[in-house]
């Protein structure tokens, strides 16, 4: 399987905190990584900096092979970030007519985008009106247009209404088949558990641990054999995981 | 190109329903019917002031207030959107930041240019129609050459925006850079003028005290061009003619830079401040001016692009 996203040695500060230290992770194509953690551990900040929102300070992001270049993101990438903001006097539609236009997206892609967002509605609704649910509709549209290849995505099913959310998670599942790479950032377990991802624990800017998809298992309740999300995410932070279960790289 | 026009296109959505746009717009139209309807005012009569008239007073408020008006709204163009984070989505689509900034330029600066010159022509055709045509062509160029004015301080306030600081911090940059330009280095190289050049013969005039018998030095600022002091006024052939260097000096700030050209482009305001052609224009001083509008022109926006390619944005 070929590696979609790299990340070697990254470490990335603001100022004196350091946010990432020394950070290497490899998401291959076709599969999805999610990074959870406590609040303030990184995870967004490694999100952005794949984008090329962030330089790092030191180390490397690779898509594909390609260096992630700051200020320059990549056609095949979309990126969801945690809080969606967009101009007030914009209409949902013209939000989403600049992002077919620039990805050159035809009608089709353009329907479908509609359809997993059900943003049809309020597309003549300036942004300004919107409620906070639907923005985040609008940032998965303004992400998820064009089917980028590398989907970066933050908190993606916080403040979502269930119908909205099955269609994601079943659009997220289409993507992942057809052969894109999914980082994303949640806590939001039981739904992860569903794509079998790799889980990466992320505690203050450090990688503190990696689990292989196969060891999921979202129906069982025995974390001896078959680990949840939710169950890797405490056993790190406690310390008590079982190193058999992943590898952690530093 | 076809994503800076985009951008270009969304910006010009966005700027037609901004309320700071429209106000721009009045304070435009205002500053451009000022000159026009303050000086008859002086006499005590109402309607419309010639074109040659207007000249010194329009010269002197668009020095002043253009700077301010082009370097808040340079400021609020990136400043804005980065403090309140619209301008992630934006960079989250397959688009340089280069290219975004571009885009933005192109559809502030030509949208608000568009404001200027229909707010100007307005007052050109009502002044025309009342008082007849001439000195229009003068009128027209310290017109363009407020234009001018504006798109350098606006690549000012763009570059100021990049930084990524905050608004509040951004705004108060643009505060200082306006008094900086407008005052503070404006009187600098006009004391800097001054000082190189030859000292001036002195007679004794015909009012009993000491005057300049030539102002061998232009004084190219719009408050002394307003003086009605006939003895201030010269024909073209007593003049000096303005040199290369002097030039060089002024062109330092585009607010000087603004005067001079206003001066140069208008036979009718030539006189008045003691600048002359012997024969025809200078060269030089034609090459000093245009170059030194390419260099207020490119360099701050070169400087904001620089600026925004590293700016942090979160």
């Amino acid at each position: 399987m070929s590696t979609g996203l790299r990340f070697e040695s990254v470490t990335r500060r603001f100022g004196k905190l350091d946010a990432l230290t020394n950070f290497g992770l490899q998401c291959p194509s076709g599969s999805m990584t999610c990074l959870v953690g406590p609040n303030g551990a990184g995870k967004s900040t490694a999100l952005a900096l794949a984008a090329g929102l962030l330089p790092p300070t030191s180390g490397q992001i690779t898509v594909s092979g390609a260096t992630v270049e700051l200020a320059t993101p990549s056609e095949s990438t979309g990126y969801l970030p945690q809080r969606s903001s967009f101009h007030a006097l914009l209409t949902a539609g013209e939000v989403l007519d600049l992002a077919c236009a620039i990805r050159s997206v035809g009608a089709r892609a353009r329907r479908q985008v509609l359809e997993v967002t059900g943003l049809r509605e309020v597309l003549d609704q300036p942004v300004g009106n919107l409620s906070g649910g639907w923005l985040r509709r609008l940032g998965l549209l303004s992400c998820l247009v064009g089917s980028p290849q590398l989907l970066l995505l933050d908190e993606p099913f916080v403040g979502l209404d269930p119908e909205t959310h099955e269609r994601l998670v079943n659009h997220l599942e289409d993507r992942l088949e057809s052969g894109a790479t999914v980082l994303v950032a949640s806590h939001d377990f039981e739904v992860l558990d569903r794509f079998n991802p790799h889980t990466v624990v992320l505690v203050e800017g450090r990688l503190q641990y990696i689990e292989a998809p196969g060891n999921h298992d979202s129906n069982s309740s025995d974390t001896r054999d078959h680990q949840t999300s939710r169950s890797i995410y405490l056993e790190a932070l406690s310390g008590n995981h079982a190193s058999s279960f992943g590898k952690v790289e530093r | 190109m076809k994503a800076a026009l985009l951008i270009a296109r969304r910006e010009i959505q966005l700027l037609r329903r901004s309320r700071a746009t429209h106000g721009s717009v009045v304070l435009l139209t205002a500053l451009a019917w000022t000159p026009a309807v303050l000086l008859p005012l002086r006499s005590g009569s109402l309607g419309l002031s010639a074109f040659a008239d207007m000249l010194p007073l329009q010269i002197a408020l668009s020095g002043v207030v253009l700077p301010l008006l082009a370097l808040l709204a340079g400021a609020e163009l990136l400043a804005g959107e980065i403090e309140d984070g619209s301008l992630i989505p934006s960079l989250t689509l397959p688009l340089s930041r280069r290219t975004c900034l571009a885009g933005k330029c192109l559809g502030r600066s030509s949208i608000l240019a568009l404001a200027y010159l229909i707010a100007f022509a307005t007052v050109g055709v009502a002044v025309a129609m009342n008082r007849g045509i001439d000195s229009w062509r003068d009128w027209a160029a310290v017109t363009l050459a407020g234009l001018l004015l504006s798109l350098a301080t606006g690549g000012i306030g763009i570059a100021l925006g990049a930084s990524g600081k905050g608004r509040v911090r951004v705004f108060g940059a643009a505060l200082i850079a306006w008094i900086v330009l407008v005052f503070a280095l404006d009187g600098l190289l006009l004391a800097g003028l001054v000082a190189l050049a030859p000292a001036p013969p002195t007679e004794v005039g015909k009012h009993g005290h000491t005057e300049l018998a030539a102002p061998r030095q232009p004084a190219p600022s719009g408050r002394s061009l307003q003086s009605k002091d006939p003895h201030a006024r010269h024909s073209e052939a007593e003049a000096e003619p303005m040199t290369t260097p002097s030039t060089w000096i002024l062109a330092l700030n585009p607010v000087s830079l603004f005067r001079v050209t206003a001066l140069t482009a208008s036979p009718v305001l030539r006189p008045r401040v003691g600048l002359s052609f012997p024969n025809s224009r200078p060269r030089e001083l034609l090459s000093t001016i245009a170059l030194g509008w390419l260099v207020w022109l490119v360099l701050p926006l070169g400087a904001a692009f620089y600026r925004f390619q590293r700016t942090d944005l979160f």
